[in-house]
């Protein structure tokens, strides 16, 4: 069993690895698709099992039995994550338009799955350092495509922040494997390991103080989150989404901060959740200023992703899960609501919201599913994202009681934000130079009723989903100091 | 097996039958499967006479029975250790004739609209928006959390939103209802926070258990001093939004753009009685709390004021009806704060009935007086005397521009907002300049740089379509 489990692991990752690296080159942007599909298909099969098995208990301890899994491990955490980014893979892969994928697009949806996947699987720390840098590679590569100044920036902004975060986050790592040496431990790089030693916080201080710096800036939380605005002006939409989408930033929070040395953050002012929920007002505030679509939506993921944070860092399982639960349900929204967006810019180009663009005559389910998305991505009631906010604010309620406000406010005006996309995007009078609109085609439609067919009937009846990740919160929650015992 | 159990069930039929048609119809919408205008607007006549037969049956077993309240639990919608979303539904002598009124209205402007919305190109939107609205009316009304309440608060205000610009091939219906989208959401912050606080000196979300001892209107509310007033008065500012009271009353006029059976069963009947239902469900606070009860009079007793004195100078029919509804629902806050609840749900059950009739006969009002006249034989006499000759001229004139321009409440709620909105464009500049330091870019920033005017993203547009 346990050499089929790694089996699994590894196929999850090698899969769409390999099958990224062959349709690069490829000159049929056609076939290329359909074979990262196929691809992509394989992973999500997999991811599914392979969390199907760590849910139902088939798996065993997978994440602490080093000896049997030295390299690659999951548990009830990372399990619900390696089928988000599957489920967000395949997603682009099928439904993103022709025009913008072709087969270096689809290679770099495929090698970031590949390296994310990696990321979640990883047992020590090391191999997680570099799948996080790896998951950048393609997205730089594609950025380089970009021609002129505007190229130039892209570069130098990526390239400043993203791999900057993988040197923090590197420099932290080596820190963190001296700290674990000098305490004895067996495998000082091995992240459970790590948690279960119980080191010392003050030791390790600096270590911290790098991690966080790399979750700052690769979460894109103020004060170094200016790299999304920008770069979702200049790059498209589907070379920053998968980068976005599985926030491997809040992972890295998780495993090698909270759970090693949980209330540690409490030892930096301002903390990690003190930026998140700056970040998540702030991103709201700035989207209403915004005039580009593209602008509205690097906000809107901006403030909902550091909601997230706000929730993990809660010392209470509700909190947690809340946060966890959230961290799925504005993934999957999230890539569909891009997803529509990248359907709309397709049709129509950049658009400015001063004027009405009035697509609903011309589009009518295209501009339904783009206003159940955008809402389901602000946690409608009746959505996946509802039972998640909710749970988190009972959650942060506990830990920081204020903070209930400054999250009730980002949510008020980041919902302002996605109706006045959608009211001017797709309501008014049609300007007369508007171009032939299409409606949606075949696999475009499908995939996003199923996102908002995934997201309805998870908000209808979040429980299991909400079951899930409650035991990987209790987890976490468990080692805090003065964490409530329910 | 519990005897009321089956009172239970069937009470909590009345909101999961519109819940039910609402998702078949949108499912069959959204597989682009074509229905015809007969069998949408049946079916949407089928939910809401089976919702209101089922609130019927609730009543009567109730008053045999000799309940005052019937608590259905539906069970737990989620659940993590140390914390349940409780599915719970309250029906009581307050909610009973909120639900019988939400269910008979809405069916009266279903049947109503088979034949005014007939050959609009939105019938299918239409009636799925009305569905939508009428399962959050009937969750906030039946409630028996504050969170339940808080998720059917806000599908009304998307819904209102959304059919404030039904016709949207024209600029100001699409404006309008996005000015309106922005004051409900403004003032949801006050019904979240105040659910926060409630949850947090309570420890429930229940109404039951938060408000202990007796059933509505009785109930004492588990908060004292200053956590009472201050959960009120965040109650009273979140009933402000959704019932158009001062300041925040500039939306009522700009939402008669949408269909006039909307426009009807939202600013006449239900949606704008909102905001005076929730101080009502939770009025044991205002007992608890002076200070809260005295702002909700002052705030009633202003939007009165504030109403009668615009709708004077309204030129169209819709909006006059609409500041006619502010006064009615400033009068009833009013007799909140004054302890008055039950003269409140009669005054609202009443000015809902008639309101509902006013705008509906609204399109055909000149029809109606001419048959009026000539039924008695020519013109008619006036009505009512204006007693604005006591006031001296420069007051009258001071007065006329005052209502003219609706109490300059919007550009104060803009001179409010402005410098906020120009803090945050000044650092989304300042923002830029550090990207266009570190890219070696010397090109001028974008134009999406340009701080944006407050009410540029909303171009202000009159409402009033008869």
């Amino acid at each position: 069993m346990n050499g089929f489990a790694t089996a699994v692991l590894l196929a999850i990752v090698v899969i769409p690895l390999v099958a990224g690296l062959a349709i690069r080159p490829m000159a049929r942007r056609n076939r290329a698709r359909v074979i990262g599909a196929i691809a992509a298909g394989l992973g999500l099969v997999l991811a599914i099992a392979a969390a199907w098995s760590v849910y139902g208990g088939h798996a065993g301890d997978l994440w602490r039995d080093r000896a049997a899994h030295p390299w690659l491990a999951i548990d009830e955490f990372s399990a619900a994550l390696l089928v988000l980014e599957a489920v967000a893979s395949l997603a682009i892969l099928v439904a993103a338009p022709s025009g913008a994928l072709d087969a270096r697009m689809a290679s770099a949806v495929l090698l970031v799955e590949a390296t994310t996947q990696l990321a979640f699987c990883a047992v020590d720390d090391w191999l997680l350092v570099s799948a996080w840098t790896a998951a950048l590679v393609p997205c730089w590569l594609e950025i380089r495509r970009v021609e002129g100044s505007e190229g130039r920036v892209a570069r130098r902004v990526f390239a400043l922040y993203m791999f900057g975060s993988s040197v923090a986050f590197a420099a932290g790592v080596v820190w963190l494997t001296a700290v674990a040496s000098r305490a004895g431990i067996d495998a000082p790089m091995s992240m459970p390991a790590l948690a279960a030693a119980g080191l010392s916080t003050d030791a390790a201080l600096p270590a911290i103080a790098l991690l966080s710096i790399a979750v700052v800036l690769r979460a894109g939380l103020v004060p170094l989150h200016s790299w999304l605005p920008a770069l979702s002006e200049i790059v498209h939409p589907l070379v920053l989404l998968p980068i976005l989408v599985p926030q491997l930033g809040a992972y890295l929070l998780v495993r090698l901060i909270i759970a090693p040395f949980p209330g540690a953050l409490e030892s930096f002012v301002p903390s990690i959740a003190d930026l998140a929920l700056i970040t998540a007002v702030y991103g709201a505030l700035l989207g209403l200023t915004q005039r580009y679509l593209r602008r509205i939506v690097a906000c809107l993921v901006m403030s909902q992703s550091a909601v997230v944070f706000v929730g993990l860092e809660c010392d209470n399982v509700e909190g947690v899960a809340g946060g966890m639960m959230l961290w799925l349900a504005a993934g999957l929204a999230t890539t569909g609501f891009v997803l529509t967006v990248v359907a709309v810019l397709s049709r129509i180009g950049p658009r400015k919201l001063d004027r009405f663009t009035g697509l609903v005559a011309r589009a009518p389910l295209l501009t339904a599913l783009f206003l159940v998305l955008g809402l389901a991505s602000v946690s409608l009631p009746g959505t996946l994202g509802f039972a998640g906010e909710d749970m988190l604010v009972h959650g942060v309620l506990e830990t920081f009681p204020s903070a209930g406000i400054a999250i009730f406010v980002a949510g008020a005006a980041n919902g302002y934000n996605v109706l006045r996309a959608f009211t001017f995007l797709f309501l008014g009078p049609a300007p007369s130079d508007l171009p032939h609109v299409g409606p949606l085609l075949r696999h475009e439609r499908w995939v996003l009723v199923a996102i908002v067919a995934m997201l309805v009937i998870g908000g209808l009846a979040p429980g299991p989903v909400v079951a899930l990740r409650s035991e990987a919160a209790r987890e976490l929650v468990q080692d805090r100091p003065g964490a409530p015992t329910h | 097996m519990n005897r009321l159990e089956p009172v239970a069930f069937v009470t909590a039929l009345t909101f999961l039958i519109p819940v039910t048609a609402f998702v078949l119809l949108a499912t069959l919408l959204l597989l682009r499967v074509r229905l015809s205008e007969s069998v949408i607007a049946r079916s949407v006549a089928v939910a809401m006479v089976l919702s209101f037969v089922a609130a019927s049956i609730g009543l009567v077993a109730m008053a045999v029975l000799g309940r005052d309240r019937v608590t259905v639990h539906l069970g737990e919608w989620f659940a993590v250790s140390g914390y349940a979303f409780d599915f719970v539904l309250l029906v009581d002598r307050l909610s009973l004739p909120f639900m019988l009124l939400t269910t008979a209205l809405i069916g009266v402007i279903g049947k109503f609209s088979r034949s005014y919305m007939h050959r609009d190109p939105g019938y299918p939107r239409f009636f799925l928006l009305l569905l939508l609205f009428s399962a959050g009316m009937l969750l906030i009304v039946m409630a028996g959390t504050i969170d339940l309440l808080f998720a059917g608060w806000e599908i009304v205000g998307v819904t209102s939103a959304l059919l404030i610009g039904f016709f949207h091939g024209r600029r100001e219906p699409v404006t309008n209802g996005l000015r309106t989208y922005a004051i409900y959401r403004l003032c949801d912050v006050g019904l979240l926070v105040a659910a926060v606080l409630i949850h947090h000196a309570a420890h429930t979300a229940q109404f039951e258990v938060a408000f202990d001892a007796g059933a509505w209107p009785g109930g004492l509310a588990g908060l004292e001093g200053t956590m009472a007033t201050a959960v009120g008065l965040l109650l009273v500012f979140a009933a402000m939004g959704k019932s158009a009271q001062v300041p925040f009353s500039g939306w009522l006029p700009r939402a008669m753009e949408g269909p006039t059976p909307s426009s009807a069963v939202f600013y006449g009947a239900l949606s704008i009685h909102a905001g005076a239902y929730l101080v009502l469900r939770t009025s044991p606070i205002f007992d608890a709390s002076e200070i809260a009860s005295a702002t909700l009079v002052a705030v009633g007793v202003a939007s009165a004021i504030h109403g009668t004195l615009v709708g004077r100078v309204q030129c169209n029919a819709k909006n006059s009806l609409a500041y006619a509804s502010m006064v009615q629902v400033g009068l009833i806050l009013a007799e909140i704060g004054l302890g008055l609840r039950l003269l409140a749900v009669l005054h609202i059950v009443a000015h809902a009935s008639v309101r509902t009739l006013q705008f509906l006969r609204a399109p055909s009002m000149l029809h109606d007086f001419h048959q009026v006249e000539a039924a008695a034989g020519g013109e008619l006499g006036e009505t009512g005397r204006q007693y604005s000759y006591i006031l001296p001229e420069w007051a009258r004139r001071w007065l006329y521009r005052l209502a003219l321009e609706r109490g300059y409440h919007d550009e104060l709620l803009a001179y409010a907002v402005t410098p906020v909105m120009r803090a945050i464009a000044w650092l989304d500049r300042a923002e830029r300049r550090l990207i266009e330091f570190i890219g070696g870019s010397r090109r001028p920033p974008a134009a999406s740089a340009t701080p944006e005017p407050v009410r540029a993203s909303v171009p202000v547009a009159e409402g009033g379509q008869p």
